[in-house]
């Protein structure tokens, strides 16, 4: 299995004071709130950052990760699973929010969560497919006018 | 390695300045699988890929010492890293489980 490796590095190899926000501030009402529970950042061997949910006192243990690697942004559970992955750190963080508190999510969030994500995937994956076969229309029709 | 570090402000902030145990042997282990890894020449990309992780991040998560290697890639892990399972597993276990590792083999270490 290929691991995957972005080549693509950003300018600044720790998280950014906007991003940190981004992060804390989507989980702290739902997470971040008694009992030992904190965050810390971290780096991995390459340099890519890494954002870590701790669960309660007294283990401490990692709740949930956020890694950015090659300006993608990967959010893994503390036993390694791979929850979610995208370029937009603010769906990101609706993923991990959800992670974190998901008993108390009610269904219209799971469904406007869902929705964004649909719609995020489309933009990303389906739109430039559609461009690229509109241009390949563009260039045919000529020819096939002609052959009419 | 750098870090930050930051807790919300409540009246336990004074005991969470201290390091809790479990969290500084979790530490203990990442820097000895750390040393194991670089004794065997891999990078935690090679690691990754042999366990056929998506992403390395896991294992720098584990070495960072914020999570444990699980259970079920226990095996995997030690074979990759060149060590016989069981003995890597206790190793761990001293670590993971001081406790438990205690009533299993006493003393020793």
């Amino acid at each position: 299995m290929n691991v995957v490796v972005l080549k693509c590095k950003q300018a600044t190899e720790t998280w950014s004071e906007q991003e940190l926000q981004t992060i804390v501030a989507a989980l702290s009402a739902a997470w971040l709130s008694g009992n030992g529970r904190g965050w810390e950042t971290g780096m991995t061997e390459r340099g890519d950052p890494q954002f870590y949910l701790l669960g309660p006192l007294p283990q401490q243990a990692c709740r949930l990760c956020v890694s950015r690697v090659g300006g993608r942004y990967i959010l893994e559970d503390g036993a390694g699973r791979l929850l979610f992955e995208h370029q937009n750190l603010p769906l990101v963080t609706l993923h991990a929010k959800a992670a974190v508190s998901s008993r108390r999510w009610p269904l219209a969030a799971r469904v406007v969560l869902l929705w964004c994500t649909i719609r995020h995937t489309i933009h990303d994956k389906v739109e430039p497919l559609l461009v690229e076969s509109e241009e390949v229309l563009v260039h045919l029709a000529p020819k096939l006018a002609a052959f009419a | 390695m750098k870090r930050a570090r930051n807790q919300e402000p409540d009246p336990e902030k004074a005991r969470r300045t201290v390091v809790p145990e479990a969290r500084r042997l979790r530490k203990q282990a990442g820097d000895w699988l750390k040393q194991r890894r670089a004794d065997a020449g891999l990078s935690q990309i090679d690691l990754a890929a042999r366990l056929g992780l998506k992403y390395y991040t896991f294992i720098s998560q584990v070495e960072n010492g914020f999570s444990r290697v699980p259970t079920e890639v226990m095996e995997a892990w030690a074979v990759e890293l060149g060590l016989e399972p069981a003995t890597f597993a206790k190793h761990l276990l001293l670590y993971y489980e001081p406790e438990m590792y205690r009533l299993l083999f006493g003393a020793e270490k």
